[in-house]
């Protein structure tokens, strides 16, 4: 089929002290080589619980992979050995998380912590390695790159350290990208530089993204494909432009509905939608925008609705209901 | 980085002057006739108050105060009432033993206390964590004298493997250093653990296993790094406690340090010593601190030396 990455069925769980947490609970999506896909939903939706069990970062205890499989280069890797995925993590597949102040080590330099990813991949020595570092830093628009190699993190500015952390993911040239949330903890002007940059190197070096965030807007600019996730699942599926022209989940159409007119990027937050994000405290068996849904009937609080295409190609949605008709889907 | 050493270095200097002000003034409080004690219990009052005029006894406290100081510029701490010898020679004698003892505990401690401590955050929360835990409590909680008291009963008195006092070969080491060190061990293990678990749970950490690194260099290059720079500082402490803890251990081991010179010169009002070795033990103190914050810049990068 061509799909670079495939992730199918993935359920992940927390044991907390309140109960058992839900967080993700059967997703299934697809990466094509080269292409960008952006996961939205609102805090808490199990977006980085979902890309996290992919790589096996979740931590163990309290979490728990329980089902699921992730087909990279035709193998599974929650059930690779654990030398198996460390050889994917940082050269084939990297991440970049949201709050580039925690995610630098504090007392390394960052030419070490660069390089690192190189030193481990591909053995390379400490010298070769620090120059593939400063031409990285450089890729990523940090000024003086070299001179700054033995700087500590401390040292630079939050959107800089940003650009270290993306060169740190890049230096192995993966073949995905997943940036969490990339430039939610940074200034607006600084975001969207950050964007701008990763655009550029991503037309650059070919690698295909996965990016997560709250902002619709950074998403319509960016992504080839959208994923819209809730309570731990995915409800709507579409190439962007499809999603953007035909929300189709009652969920989605809300979202749609209280974006602002252009501008004004802090109001994009996806906040506005009437009601509370569930609280994954038991598996939904039903659907889980039930408490908040307009369109809600009987068989919504009963049965849980599978992700299914609709109509047009590539876009699938998991409704009981058609919103733009009210018929009930077969 | 210098300059930062030769600033604290001088900070240092006015700390001292005021303990040896607290020390010298903490003696003119306390009720007792110096001069009685040196010239013995059945003296003449003419032979006591001969030697009040020898030790500048009979002068105003300020110019007694003034001399004192001047002396101990010089490094000159009196001489001792009981057997007439310089107290600066004595502790030149003793001091050495303490700090032995006082740094082979501590480095011990901080060897055991980091592994062990590791050990621990490593495996939180499994049967392995808990024991370690009890362990930690146990020796804090522990009172030393008690500790070493039941020491010297197994394995001297019952056992007759390890010799009771003095410090004439390594095995004398051993109890002494056990007592001393069990606080410290204690300590260390806890705060090692806990750093440890705060950090093990930052951004960076998770960071570090994305890019693919083996969980050992994950621990080593960015965990202990992290983690440990909390745990310099309670080192430090401890080697400071174990000044202190060396007063109880010295004593029941008859070990030939500072810490039972001080006791047995309390016991016989030699006013003098026990007033040397305090300057000398606060002093000893406040460098230690001193030793602590300037590892502590040099291993966290954060902290700039100006
Ligand atoms: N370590 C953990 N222990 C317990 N629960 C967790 C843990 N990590 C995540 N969760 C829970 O899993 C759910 C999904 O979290 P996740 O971090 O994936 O949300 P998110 O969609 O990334 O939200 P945000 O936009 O705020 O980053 C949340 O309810 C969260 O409380
Ligand atoms: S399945 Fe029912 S409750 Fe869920 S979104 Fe569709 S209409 Fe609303
Ligand atoms: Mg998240």
């Amino acid at each position: 089929m061509g799909d670079l990455l495939s992730v199918h069925d993935l359920e992940t769980r927390f044991r907390t002290r309140e109960g058992i947490v839900h967080a993700v609970n059967g997703v299934s999506f697809q990466l094509k080589k080269g292409e960008t896909l952006g996961i939205v939903g609102e805090s808490g939706c199990g977006k980085s619980v979902s890309v996290l069990s992919m790589l096996r970062l979740i931590p163990t205890p309290p979490g728990r992979i329980v089902a699921g499989r992730v087909m990279y280069q035709g193998k599974d890797m929650l059930k690779m050995t654990d030398d198996g995925i460390r050889h994917i993590r940082g050269s084939k597949i990297s991440m970049v998380f949201q709050d580039p102040m925690t995610s630098l080590n504090p007392v390394m330099k960052i030419g070490q912590q660069v390089s690192e990813p190189l030193v481990v991949h591909e053995g390379l020595g400490r010298k070769q390695a620090f120059d593939r570092a400063a031409e990285i830093l450089e890729l990523v628009k940090i000024p003086n790159a070299k001179d700054r190699l033995n700087d500590y993190p401390h040292q630079f500015s939050g959107g800089m350290r940003q650009r270290v952390v993306i060169a740190m993911g890049l230096i192995c040239n993966p073949q995905i990208l997943i940036a969490d949330e990339p430039t939610t903890a940074l200034d607006v002007t600084i975001q969207a530089q950050i964007t701008e940059l990763i655009k550029k190197i991503r037309d650059e070096l070919g690698m295909a993204i996965i990016w997560i965030t709250h902002d619709l807007g950074v998403v319509a600019g960016l992504a080839d494909r959208v994923v819209v996730m809730y309570g731990g699942l995915i409800i709507e599926e579409a190439p962007t432009k499809m999603l953007y022209d035909n929300p189709s989940h009652p969920y989605t159409i809300g979202l749609m509905e209280s974006l602002p007119r252009m501008d004004k990027t802090r109001a994009r937050r996806l906040t506005s939608i009437e009601g509370i994000p569930p609280v994954l405290m038991e598996n939904p068996r039903y659907c889980p925008f039930a408490p908040r849904c307009k369109f809600v009937v009987s068989r919504c609080r009963h049965e849980r609705p599978q992700l299914l295409p609709i109509g047009e190609d590539g876009h699938h949605v998991a409704c009981w209901l058609d919103p733009h008709t009210g018929r009930e889907n077969e | 980085m210098r300059q930062y050493i030769i600033r604290r270095l001088l900070q240092v200097l006015p700390i001292v002057f005021l303990v040896a002000t607290t020390v010298f003034f903490l003696f003119k409080l306390i009720p007792g006739d110096p001069a009685t004690v040196f010239a013995g219990e059945q003296a003449s009052p003419a032979t006591i108050a001969r030697v009040r005029e020898r030790l500048g006894l009979d002068q105003p406290v300020i110019v007694q105060y003034w001399r004192y100081l001047q002396r101990l510029v010089k490094g000159d701490l009196g001489t001792s009432f009981i057997n007439g010898m310089e107290v600066i020679d004595l502790v030149k004698a003793r001091f050495p033993n303490t700090i032995r003892l006082a740094f082979i505990s501590t480095i011990l401690s901080a060897f055991f206390g980091v592994s062990i401590g590791m050990i621990s955050a490593l495996k939180r929360e499994t049967i392995v964590d808990y024991l370690l835990t009890v362990v930690a409590l146990l020796g804090i909680s522990i009172p030393i004298f008690w500790l070493g008291l039941m020491l010297i009963y197994v394995l001297s008195v019952q056992l007759s493997i390890l010799p009771i006092a003095g410090a004439s070969s390594w095995k004398n080491y051993i109890m002494p250093v056990c007592t001393l060190s069990a606080v410290s061990v204690a300590s260390i293990l806890r705060i090692t653990r806990s750093s440890i678990l705060e950090v093990i749970s930052e951004d960076f950490v998770r960071l570090a296993r994305a890019k693919g690194l083996k969980e050992t260099r994950v621990v080593f290059r960015h965990v202990l790094p992290n983690a440990l720079i909390p745990v310099v500082t309670v080192v430090g402490l401890q080697f400071g406690y174990m000044l202190g803890g060396s007063i109880i251990t010295e004593t029941i081991f008859s070990w030939p340090g500072m810490g039972r010179m001080l006791v047995v010169a309390v016991n016989q009002r030699d006013v003098m010593v026990v007033q040397g070795v305090l300057i000398v033990f606060a002093t000893s103190f406040v460098l230690v601190n001193l030793i602590v914050d300037i590892v502590y810049a040099l291993i966290d990068p954060k902290i700039s030396y100006s």
